[in-house]
């Protein structure tokens, strides 16, 4: 792609200019476990030239639980609660994967309104995660904390709903295998409805704030580029994937939960730097607005949790179902032995394989950019280290 | 929406430039392991293939072997195909690395060595990931701490079924089908410690 | 000075400190009948320093409850609101906290140079208080060279940041102390430069003369060289380490800099020495370029250090704003944007003075006249000189917009994404560009 070239060679031009070449000895600098830019226990080791980052390696399982080798001691239904640890900021998306593998090892129907209202959390969610991701983002260019409040407070709206469906707001554990835990309550629909109608003022006001902010611009044009192929060849998933340019979104090509039903388009950038993670970011929030509002018109009636025995046992097999979270593709791959409990439990975590190009990203950059690059992966390290 | 690519295609296509190096076994696509790097980049690289994204990357210990399961996908023509890879060798388990086909392998591979302890021959930069060096053991391993009295892991029934149907009897596990291969059968001795009717 | 006799009566009761005059002055004369010079001056410092830590003690206090407030109401916040009434006792329970938590020092620290930073830092941070006009000649001491004072004083602040980051033994420290070392020195530059435009045009280098020269002139600096105004906003801002600029204490980098490392009062006093320097700098710069405790004549009715304080609120909202609102600039590019833009634009404006004061003086234009004009020219040449930096300077990943296309029907990999990027209808929607 000659967009992303041209970057790389632009980025190339600065170091150039930055580097002494005296000889001089590089420093080792370890970003975190403990630091305020790597959004929980992550260590990013970079070998530093002046202030240019000429190794970046990281390092991770500060936050290991082992999760794999718990969910092999527990029914499927008491797996359901582990998959909210996974990813603590997108858990309706982890319970929806999790349920859907497990789901089709155990050949489950699933009401269509539970379908519905599992599109709709879903997409809660991703606005949710969205607006954390944007605000840590500028946080990390350097903000003092603004847009990250103003986003918060969206954020914070989104998790009364969930706490108003079911009583949890991060943690949410709110699908079933085989539907979801509770019908919608009452008060939810008209404070979902609020929600829809101010949420485009405030995506304006953002807009107003930053997209033309000339330093956020300075700051992550650019930055972190990565070229398609690259992004393709290293599994790359979700936002990072389509800054890119490439247009793979799971609701798109492989839909689940009835997503073939609602319009919506796939937003995708076009030199895969940190900026279009950026924009895309912003552009989705808006398409799971479109997709919440056709939610609402089209709720359907009946049944939210299929029947289904408590002890099920699935047939033996295997089952790999993948869902569009909002950090990309998360997939839950089970085995069944057989047992009421899954015989291998794995977790797909897009945040972990999203970081395998973080050391291509950031090498030659800053020490600064390297900080904005992992801030536009946007990871989780729940997720990461599971 | 996604389909499933044809795994005997599959096979065709691999065995066009490597007779021998794949074959089709219940619905799964079995790559041999000595020739599991150019079976997978001839995957990549054919046309109609075309599986350039390495979904997902994971190992399952199935008690006699280890199989590494790869889900591949092609984005342009939408489907994905479940290929596995069988280590027989529990004691020193290793796998040529897929890392120089995929770059996104080289962390899922490096979890897979840390929690399985599967080598992964040609992957530049394998170490425990989630682990520290020299950690006993590998976790995802279902003999992993094992206790005295056969206690294994998992979950031996639901908490209040009583414990006759608790376990599947020694012989009812579900095998995998027979595959060129699979491990000869297991002997007696390793049959009576890793069956787990309960704790006797 | 006018007569205000009348005035005193109504407004000018205990709060009108404008006959102290100048301190220094005052003392001097009434010592200079019967002792030694050196009295006067230690007499005039000890008072002086207690005076200025008198005021700024409490104000710090203010500020930070301020700070912190106006902050939040940025972010949708409360903001303090616990402590005392709305919060108001908030930074004195911080500074509670502070003091009684433990004193760490990493053991590998170089133990004497780490100690003494934070009681070093303040010795600048009170010194350029002295030459800060409050009113007609109202100031610790009204030196006849009060601009390079200012300068020289406030430029010995890095020593101190430099020997609190190469002590404390962490890399972050090291960082950060560079950081601020590098960025000082470039930024003293423009600063020097700024300062010496209204140097120039007003034949004087003590402080309370330009404003003074101000106040004959009735017409206020930003109007004459807001280039110059603009160039000094940021030069401080980035001297006193807030963002845009804040990259010698860059949270999200380097975690806080050169005082990583220190804990409990001594990273309390950094950062209260930090927020009294943005005090003092927002003064200085109501007074060289707002008119300080002049505004058109206003004086006369109000107090002039309430004028003074007025004006200084103003730019320190000013910069609080900014800091809420901006991200950080890299290290790279504020120091391109020093060394390519400031320093360039600001010597330009030295000249403009140069050759606009020569023509007042021997031409012997009126100033009523030709001041106006002259603002105007040079305001025009401001904008002027923005509109070519922002052309000229603007790094090549920035030339082209950004843009967002939407996929539509086309899913998949490489060759979807060819076929979406090869549309030539808009796309939904692009940002930035040239």
């Amino acid at each position: 792609m000659t967009t992303a070239d041209d970057t790389r060679l632009a980025m190339q031009g600065t170091i150039e200019a930055l580097t002494t070449g005296d000889g001089s000895e590089p420093v080792v600098v370890n970003l975190g476990p403990q630091h305020p830019s790597t959004h929980g226990v992550f260590r990013l080791k970079v070998t530093l030239d002046g202030e240019i980052v000429r190794d970046a390696e990281m390092r991770i399982g500060y936050l290991h639980r082992s999760m794999e080798k718990l969910a092999e001691e527990r029914t499927y239904t008491q797996n359901i609660p582990f998959t909210d640890r996974i990813d603590y900021l997108a858990a309706m998306s982890n319970n929806l994967a999790y349920c859907l593998a497990a789901e089709e090892l155990l050949g489950v129907e699933v009401p269509p309104r539970a379908d519905a209202i599992r599109v709709m959390f879903a997409e809660l969610q991703r606005i949710a995660s969205h607006a954390m991701a944007n605000g840590t983002f500028i946080n990390d260019c350097g903000a003092w904390h603004t847009p990250l409040f103003h986003m918060f407070r969206d954020r914070e709206r989104v998790l009364d709903m969930f706490e108003m469906t079911c009583g949890a707001r991060l943690t949410t554990n709110y699908m079933r295998i085989g539907g979801v835990a509770f019908d919608l309550p009452e008060e939810l629909l008209p404070t979902l409805e609020s929600f829809l109608a101010d949420m485009p003022e405030r995506i304006a006001d953002y807009e107003a704030l930053l997209l033309e902010n000339e330093i956020l611009h300075a700051r992550a044009r650019g930055v972190g580029v990565i070229s398609l192929e690259m992004a393709i060849n290293s599994s790359l998933s979700g936002p990072v994937l389509r800054a890119t340019g490439v247009p793979w979104d799971l609701r798109k090509a492989n839909p689940y939960c009835g997503y073939e039903h609602y319009e919506f388009d796939v937003p995708v950038g076009e030199q895969g730097d940190c900026f279009d993670r950026f924009l895309v970011r912003m552009a989705e929030v808006k398409q799971s607005l479109r997709i919440l509002r056709q939610v609402i018109d089209h709720l359907p009636d009946g049944p939210w949790l299929a029947d289904l025995p408590l002890h099920a046992r699935p047939e033996p097999g295997e089952a790999y179902q993948r869902v569009e979270s909002p950090r990309g593709e998360l997939g839950f791959y089970l085995v069944s032995d057989g047992g009421p409990a899954p015989y291998r439990f794995h977790c797909r975590p897009p945040s972990l394989i999203n970081l395998s190009a973080l050391k291509e990203m950031s090498i030659g950059g800053t020490l600064a950019d390297a900080i904005v690059t992992l801030g536009s992966i946007d990871i989780v390290v729940g997720e990461i280290d599971r | 929406m996604t389909t499933q690519y044809d795994p005997a295609a599959a096979a065709e296509i691999v065995n066009a430039s490597a007779p021998g190096a794949a074959c089709v076994d219940g619905g799964v696509l079995f790559l041999e392991p000595g020739q599991l790097v150019e079976a997978i980049e001839t995957l990549r690289d054919a046309e109609q293939s075309d599986l350039v994204f390495l979904c997902n990357l994971t190992a399952v210990d199935q008690e006699r072997y280890f199989e590494v399961v790869y889900h591949l996908q092609s984005l342009d023509l939408n489907h994905i195909i479940l290929i596995k890879a069988r280590v027989t060798d529990r004691d020193d388990p290793s796998l040529p690395s897929l890392s120089g086909v995929y770059h996104g392998a080289h962390l899922q591979e490096r979890e897979v060595y840390d929690l399985f302890g599967i080598r992964f021959e040609g992957h530049p930069d394998l170490r425990r990931m989630f682990l520290w060096d020299g950690f006993p053991g590998y976790p995802l391993r279902k003999d992993f701490l094992q206790m005295p009295g056969q206690i294994r892991a998992g979950l031996p029934g639901f908490p209040h079924e009583s414990q006759e149907n608790a376990w599947p009897v020694p012989g009812s596990v579900p095998q995998r089908p027979q595959h060129p291969n699979d491990p000869p059968p297991p002997s007696e001795v390793t049959v009576a410690e890793t069956d787990g009717e309960g704790a006797s | 000075m006018t007569d205000f006799t009348g005035l005193t009566s109504v407004l000018g009761a205990w709060y009108d400190f404008r006959d102290l005059n100048n301190l220094q002055r005052l003392i001097t004369e009434w010592i200079a009948d019967w002792g030694p010079d050196w009295l006067a001056s230690i007499i005039t410092g000890v008072l002086g320093a207690l005076g200025v830590l008198g005021v700024i003690g409490p104000t710090l206090l203010i500020l930070i409850w301020v700070e912190r407030k106006v902050i939040a109401r940025f972010q949708q916040r409360y903001g303090p609101n616990r402590v005392g009434p709305r919060g108001l006792l908030q930074p004195v329970a911080d500074a509670v906290k502070l003091i009684l938590k433990e004193q760490l020092a990493p053991r590998a620290a170089d133990k004497l140079i780490f100690f003494l930073p934070p009681v070093l830092i303040f010795v600048p941070g009170i010194l350029i208080w002295g030459v800060l006009p409050f009113g007609p000649r109202m100031s610790v001491a009204d030196l006849n060279v009060g601009v390079l004072f200012l300068l020289a004083v406030s430029g010995t602040a890095v020593l101190v940041i430099f020997m609190a980051g190469w002590s404390s033994n962490n890399k972050y420290a090291l960082f950060g102390a560079m950081r601020a070392v590098a960025m000082s020195i470039s930024y003293e530059v423009p600063m020097v430069l700024a300062l010496l435009t209204l140097v120039v045009f007003s034949g004087t280098m003590s402080v309370n003369g330009i404003v003074e020269w101000q106040q004959q002139e009735d017409v206020i600096f930003i109007l004459l060289f807001p280039l110059s105004a603009i160039a000094f906003f940021f030069a401080a801002s980035a001297e006193l380490n807030r963002t845009p600029a804040d990259i010698s204490e860059a949270e999200s980098e380097i975690v806080a800099g050169y005082h990583t490392e220190y804990s409990g009062m001594r990273f309390g006093l950094f950062y209260a020495v930090e927020l009294g320097n943005t005090l003092v700098v927002s003064g200085f710069i109501a007074t060289f370029f707002l008119g300080g405790w002049w505004l058109w004549g206003l004086d006369q009715w109000v107090p002039s250090w309430i004028i003074l304080l007025i004006k200084t609120g103003a730019v320190y909202f000013l910069l609080i704003w900014t800091r809420g609102t901006l991200p950080r600039l890299r290290v790279d590019q504020l120091m391109g944007f020093c060394w390519k833009a400031l320093v360039p634009a600001t010597l330009l404006f030295v000249v403009v003075a140069f050759v606009q004061r020569t023509l007042l003086i021997s031409e012997g234009w009126d100033t009523t006249i030709a001041l106006p004009i002259m603002a105007v020219f040079n305001i025009a040449l401001t904008l002027g000189a923005i509109m070519l930096f922002a052309r000229v300077s603007r790094p090549a990943p920035l030339r082209r917009p950004a843009r967002i296309r939407m996929a539509g029907a086309q899913i998949g990999g490489l060759r979807a994404a060819r076929e979406v990027a090869s549309r030539t209808e808009e796309p939904q929607f692009q940002v930035g560009g040239d």
